[in-house]
């Protein structure tokens, strides 16, 4: 494994994923903001939670890249194609798994069999994300699509 | 919201809050509905909170009363309806701008039918219970989605802390003192928080005349309205407002500098392309109703001394003043050095051909002249002699703006006309208020244009070229009670203030404009009134009418303090 090249592209890659997650926001086509769903994990600040959330969402990014870089290196095979193949599981994954399970275990998430409370009182995401908006599913699939297809395209093997 | 059965309502504020209160009474019983935008103060401010939420209390008051609602949100003015879709536990939802507006009810969920765009319940109350009622807009994901219940009711609780605590630090003591702190509070609705923006008022198109045509678009900053705002909150001591509104002030005109726009949008942007909405058939039929201004592309020379006159105001209470500041201001001084002599559309926005108005000059004179009063103290020397010039355009003013035949200033340069902004003269400085032409000026603006009820209109019918009669202008009877007060007359001002205030609406909104063939509602406190008195005309609640109020009882309580030393004196 080249770990310099999977920091490189996996910094790029996630540069590229949250930029186009936040223009599909400043576009209207979904809502949904990461980083502030991530912040509030620890803080009810807003302004805190966004910096926190930015922060952990960037390092997860960064480190989801080894499980792809990883996936390259078993199978020998990497390619842009073989990027995004991984990145709509990945997408798939989020929005259908992480997404639905995240009211369980999110501190501050009502969900939609209890309604909100003092302390449990942000809007949960619903399946597939859909509550934040009906591009939502195609915007995290096109993000996640092209996160994959730069690491596959860029990453350079050990 | 509204009772099933015959009622009567009536309207107020919680004293000192911008929290409204609807009294309905029924043949059956009697509820209250209470109405907010919830504020967070403090450490709550940065707490978990939607992006905005209006919270209405229902309380059953006494016996019981039907009640039926109907949520029906829209956009593009009205015109297009939004569907909405059930939001389960939650409530109902639709989305707008791209965000989530969420209606939530502590009513059972059955008691909501939803039907399209529209979603509507009934329900009986009676004496002790209580049904809440929160919309909120979230433009992020997660929304916030806050709790009913006790918790709102400890939002409503803190809303109206956080409006007792903001009109308790207006520094103001005379009469009318509640009336002063409700226009503050007013003024304050009309900053836009995240810009410092000031907007003239919240409408567009309610008419000058009903059924008319006179009917604009308010909901922009005008740099004039503005400058006005700024000098009374900063008169009351709310220098925060005033600051923001000053930041705003330099960053919006960037884009235009040294040039400046009459109005911007709160964002600051210098576009408001005037269009007419023929799908809307107006307020009691005043068509067209129009989105946009198009008088933000005349040239109105007055709009420079007031923003350069409002910054002088705000000077002793800043601390250093940057370059930047330095920089726009001097732009700004040496635009109206070079211009002044321009033909403009004056203070009135009159959509004819610019003409040579006399208050446009005077308020060439002050800006000019303050400009030098600023650089003089901060140490700034410009490539023009500022004062030099204020003294030419006080000699043209002079020469040309005054016809000795009336005698009295007159609304444009070597005409006949009287205007009601020449009451301004020496609330600018200009001249004293007991200075013989302005004496004189008083007298013959005052027979002239006061109309029935001790109102004063702002010309004389007719003179703006477009067709239709409007009411008199509320600012304008508060500007003679200024001058007045001013001239140590505080009884004669308190006669013309009185006029307008005791026309107020039971909440003490001001509007532009009064129908004088209204005679004033009975009850000496606005919440003492009835309400409906039609005699409100025009965009409302007008931040200008509300300007006036506080300066003029401003000026007015301090010729009555010194009325009464020199009275203590003279005993």
């Amino acid at each position: 494994m080249n770990v310099g090249s999977a920091l490189l592209w996996g910094f790029s890659a996630t540069v590229v994923l949250t930029t186009m997650l936040s223009g599909a926001r400043a576009l209207g086509l979904t809502r949904i903001d990461i980083p502030f769903m991530l912040g509030t994990l620890f803080t009810s600040d807003r302004d805190r939670a966004k910096w926190a959330g930015f922060l952990f969402h960037f390092l997860n990014g960064w480190l989801f890249a080894f499980v792809y870089v990883a996936a390259f290196e078993s199978t020998g095979y990497r390619s842009a194609l073989f990027g995004m193949a991984i990145g709509a599981v990945h997408a798939a994954f989020v929005l259908i798994v992480a997404m639905g399970l995240l009211p369980a275990f999110h501190p501050r998430m009502a969900s939609e069999t209890h309604g909100p409370d003092p302390t449990r009182l942000l809007e949960p995401p619903g399946f597939l994300a859909l509550n934040y908006g009906r591009g939502t599913p195609t915007a995290t699939f096109a993000a996640h699509l092209i996160y994959g297809a730069l690491l596959g395209f860029f990453y350079r093997g050990g | 919201m509204s009772p099933t059965a015959s009622y009567r309502s009536t309207q107020r504020y919680v004293d000192d809050t911008n929290v409204l209160v609807t009294d309905f009474v029924g043949s059956t019983g009697r509820a209250r509905l209470i109405d907010s935008f919830s504020v967070a103060r403090g450490r709550g401010a940065r707490l978990l909170a939607p992006d905005h939420e209006i919270l209405r209390v229902l309380e059953g008051v006494e016996g019981e009363m039907g009640l039926s609602f109907v949520f029906a949100p829209r956009r593009e003015l009205g015109t297009r309806p939004i569907p909405l879709e059930r939001f389960k536990p939650f409530g109902i939802r639709c989305s707008q701008k791209g965000g989530l507006l969420l209606l939530r009810t502590s009513l059972p969920a059955q008691a909501l039918e939803l039907e399209g765009a529209r979603a509507r319940g009934r329900f009986r109350l009676r004496a002790g219970e209580r049904v809440i009622f929160s919309l909120t807009y979230n433009a992020e994901a997660p929304g916030v989605v806050p709790p009913l219940g006790e918790a709102a009711l400890e939002r409503l609780r803190e809303t109206e802390a956080y409006w007792r605590q903001w009109a308790s630090r207006a520094r103001y003591q005379g009469p009318y003192e509640r009336l002063v702190r409700r226009s503050a509070l007013a003024l304050k609705l009309l900053c836009f928080a995240p810009s410092g923006a000031v907007i003239a008022a919240p409408t567009t198109s309610l008419p000058e005349t009903r059924g008319g045509s006179r009917n604009w678009d308010y909901r922009y900053c005008w740099l004039r309205d503005a400058a006005f705002t700024t000098r009374a909150l900063t008169r009351l001591g709310y220098l925060d407002e005033s600051a923001a509104y000053l930041g705003w002030l330099l960053h919006s005109t960037r884009l235009t500098w040294p040039r400046l726009q009459t109005l911007y949008s709160v964002y600051g942007g210098p576009s408001a392309p005037e269009r007419v909405v023929p799908e809307l058939s107006g307020y009691a039929g005043s068509r067209p109703v129009r989105v946009g201004n198009a008088a933000s592309h005349q040239h109105q020379l007055d709009v420079y001394g007031e923003v350069i006159d409002a910054f002088s105001e705000l000077l002793p209470h800043l601390g250093r003043v940057d370059g930047e500041t330095r920089k726009m201001l001097t732009g700004f001084a040496r635009t109206l050095a070079e211009r002044w002599p321009e033909p403009d559309h004056g203070i009135w926005e009159i959509r004819g051909e610019p003409a040579q108005y006399t208050h446009s000059k005077v308020m060439a004179w002050a800006g000019l002249e303050r400009f030098a009063s600023i650089s003089l103290r901060c140490g700034w020397r410009a490539s023009f002699d500022a004062r030099e010039e204020a003294k030419r355009i006080r000699e043209a003013i002079e020469r040309e703006g005054f016809n000795p035949t009336l005698p009295s200033y007159v609304q444009s340069f070597g005409g006949r006309a009287l205007d009601a902004s020449l009451l301004t003269l020496p609330l600018t400085r200009y001249c004293s208020p007991s200075d013989a032409r302005f004496e004189a000026t008083r007298s013959a603006v005052v027979s002239a244009l006061a109309a029935p009820g001790l109102l004063i209109r702002r010309y004389a019918p007719g003179s703006d070229g477009l067709e239709g009669t409007e009411g008199a202008f509320a600012l304008c009877n508060f500007w003679l009670a200024e001058g007045l007060a001013l001239a140590g007359r505080p009884v004669e001002a308190l006669r013309w203030f009185r006029a307008v205030v005791d026309r107020l609406n039971p909440l003490g909104l001001a509007p532009e404009e009064l129908d004088p063939r209204e005679p004033p509602p009975a009850g000496t406190f606005p919440s003492e009134r009835a309400a409906g008195s039609g005699a409100y005309l025009g965009n409302y609640p007008q931040g200008f009418s509300h300007v006036g109020l506080i300066n003029s009882a401003c000026e007015i309580s301090r010729a009555l303090a010194s009325a009464r030393v020199s009275g203590r004196r003279s005993a």
